[in-house]
């Protein structure tokens, strides 16, 4: 009846006395058209995201999330140090975010990236650790297994995409056969793993690497370790803008783990730009 | 009741009912009921016939009541009916009668095990009550056992408080030939004795390698046996990929254990020597078929063990200090005590060693080359190191300080 069943009408049209064929064409136009738009951008996206995509309501952005970590092997055992900034984007937020934390009687676990996501990692470690404990058979968890663990972890949930936003520093001292035996790790949150003498994650990759690279040497002592960790905080602090002038240092032997309370680095701005800044700057006003 | 037949449960035939039925009658008489007209047949769902109250009383019908047919209603005057179906004359009731009833079906016999008189067993007197089972001797077997109204389910208890079918299980572990495990500190070493079927065939294998760091022996269904080893070979693996790291051995004999506990299966009916190394060194675990595990410094199992048992329990105590060649020579010496005056050559017996080295490094589980063995065993016999074995038949006393299997 009339031309009402154009557009995006839902029902077949039905056969009318008279323009029937007209009307039907007229929806089919539209209607089919569009139905195959629908299935070919469906198509794409599945082709293009995978079906888990749909089904699953995925972690794609990061909300509040803490900076680099640095960590490197020296005599007794790893030395771990961050800041304790965690920024809700360019906002930094919150400042007094304990991101080193003790696995066990044998490890210490850094992260940067998402916060809550470590705080979910820390819950896994946690029933790992438990139930170590309770069987009470003299064996436990190193950080090589805590390390594998975790990396088979996170590489899942790569593959359900839905990681776990974090760059994750696992180090740790256990006996072995062979004697003390210094672990040094990372994992990524695509699940990219290795083990180094010295990591670092986030912007540390590209300020604090190259100078554990010239700087780092076998069997430093405590001191110089600090020494070295402190050099490479201050340029991150200096450079990287989501840092904050608040660390913490961590260290793990064979006796055990400690982390050092929060403390502050002393900063250098009497640089002769800084004292008179428009010096330079030309201007009508 | 069959309403068709007037089967009222009464003297029950219908007033009007014609003698002689058939359809002779129905045609002299005129067949239809005569108050009810031609469509209600005598007998049917309106016939009167079938009122509860006697049909010989008449009634006084008032009008109103002769216009509804009810079932209640009487209708006095002779049926000129007959019954749909079947013709209910006299002479066919009294037919019925004649004929004697049917003999009762003969009773359907109800077939039980057979239960001997325990007056009648040689062991008389010595046992209480049915139920109860005598401790077996060595190498008896189950066939002396008594038979009982508990042991068809592994789900079922018998009121002494055991699982009848775990114990047979337990019985099938002592039909297997002997295994023994014996450990060190840093060493653990299984052994086993090989029977062939037959003397066309091989030996049926025994010791199976489970990960690089641990080893079974077991003894019983070997069918079984392959199942478990392939669990437990996964369950290696599995932790390994997730941890890189093996699994400790205690943790193994408990997935061992876990998997005895299934009420829809039978129990396997074989028992495992685990042997492994862990960060706190060498293990040897027993898993029965029962659940249970204990970890040994050594133990045997098999049939005719406990020759072996006895050797070893005179000298276990050092062997926490024992070297892995010490270790090999006395799980050979056991496994000697379980042949029965046999010959000990490469052939009769297999041996597997795991441990850690001095250097830390760990030595993988393997089995030891027959030469190797074969050189060993020379040795031990030239040097004459092992005591001579005590026949195992003045081993009368059997498990005497073991409860039975299961209190613990």
């Amino acid at each position: 009846m009339g031309s009402h069943a154009a557009g995006g009408s839902q029902a077949p049209p039905t056969a009318t006395a008279g323009g029937g064929e007209t009307q039907r064409t007229h929806v089919a136009f539209i209607f089919y058209p569009s139905i195959g738009i629908v299935v070919f951008a469906f198509d794409k996206f599945i082709n293009s995201h995978g079906l888990l995509m749909l089904l699953f309501h995925t972690n794609r952005y990061p909300y509040v999330t803490g900076t680099s970590v640095i960590a490197l092997k020296y005599k007794d055992g790893v030395i771990m140090a961050c800041d304790t900034g965690a920024s809700y984007g360019s906002t930094l937020r919150y400042k007094s975010v304990e991101r080193i934390k003790a696995v066990g009687k044998h490890s210490l676990i850094g992260a940067s990236g998402e916060f809550s996501d470590f705080q979910e990692i820390l819950r896994y470690l946690d029933e790992l650790t438990l139930s170590d404990h309770m069987w009470d058979d003299g064996n436990s968890l190193g950080p090589k297994e805590i390390h594998s663990y975790l990396t088979r972890v996170m590489y899942n949930r790569r593959n359900k995409f839905d990681p776990l936003w974090n760059s994750l520093v696992l180090g740790g001292v256990k006996k072995g056969p062979k004697g003390d035996e210094k672990y040094l790790g990372m994992v990524n949150m695509i699940g990219t793993h290795f083990e180094e003498n010295h990591v670092a994650t986030g912007f540390g990759n590209h300020l604090a690497i190259p100078i554990l690279r010239a700087e780092w040497r076998e069997d430093m002592s405590f001191e110089e370790a600090v020494k070295l960790v402190e050099k490479c905080l201050l340029v991150l602090l200096y450079r990287d803008r989501s840092s904050i002038n608040k660390f913490q240092i961590a260290k793990i032997t064979t006796e055990g783990s400690t982390i050092y309370p929060p403390y502050s680095l002393k900063t250098y701005w009497g640089f002769s730009h800084f004292e008179n800044p428009a010096q330079g700057a030309v201007g009508s006003w | 009741m069959n309403v068709y037949l007037g089967d009222s449960g009464l003297a029950g035939d219908c007033g009007g009912r014609r003698e002689g039925g058939g359809r002779e009658g129905r045609k002299k008489q005129g067949g239809d009921c005569k108050l009810l007209g031609s469509q209600r047949m005598h007998g049917g769902p309106a016939c009167p016939s079938v009122s509860p109250s006697p049909p010989s009383s008449p009634l006084f019908l008032a009008k109103w009541q002769l216009r509804l047919p009810s079932l209640l209603r009487l209708h006095r005057g002779p049926h000129r009916t007959r019954p749909p179906f079947f013709p209910r004359s006299p002479i066919l009731e009294k037919k019925k009668k004649a004929t004697p009833p049917p003999p009762p079906p003969p009773p359907i016999k109800i077939v039980t095990r057979a239960r001997r008189d325990p007056q009648t067993l040689p062991h008389a007197g010595k046992v209480g009550t049915l139920e109860s089972t005598r401790r077996l001797k060595e190498g008896e077997g189950a066939s002396r056992m008594f038979r009982n109204q508990y042991d068809t389910d592994v789900t079922t208890w018998s009121p002494q408080g055991r699982l009848f079918q775990v114990e047979y299980a337990m019985e099938a572990v002592k039909q297997g030939s002997a295994c023994v495990g014996l450990r060190s500190s840093t060493h653990a070493v299984l052994a086993a004795a090989n029977k062939p079927a037959s003397e066309l065939s091989s030996y049926q294998r025994k010791v199976f390698r489970v990960a690089e760091h641990a080893g079974v022996a077991l003894a019983g269904l070997t069918a079984d046996g392959r199942v478990l080893s392939r669990f437990l070979r996964n369950e290696c693996i599995n932790h390994s990929f997730v941890y890189e790291a093996p699994l400790p051995i205690s943790r193994l004999a408990l997935r061992l254990a876990d998997k005895a506990q299934r009420s829809w299966k039978r129990p396997y009916g074989v028992g495992l020597l685990v042997a492994g190394l862990d960060e706190t060194g060498a293990h040897l675990y027993y898993n029965c078929p029962s659940g249970n595990y204990f970890e040994y410094q050594a133990f045997a199992i098999g049939s005719r063990s406990q020759a072996a048992k006895t050797f070893l329990e005179r000298r276990f105590e050092g062997y926490n200090d024992y070297t892995p060649e010490q270790l090999i020579k006395d799980a050979l010496s056991a496994i000697k005590e379980t042949l029965q005056g046999e010959k000990l050559t490469s052939a009769n017996c297999t041996v597997a060693i795991v441990g850690r080295k001095d250097d830390g490094t760990i030595e993988p589980f393997q089995m030891i080359d027959a030469t190797r063995i074969q050189e060993i065993i020379d040795s031990m016999e030239a040097a004459e190191e092992a005591p001579p074995a005590e026949p195992s038949s003045m081993q009368e006393e059997e498990r005497t300080s073991d409860a039975a299997p299961m209190d613990i």
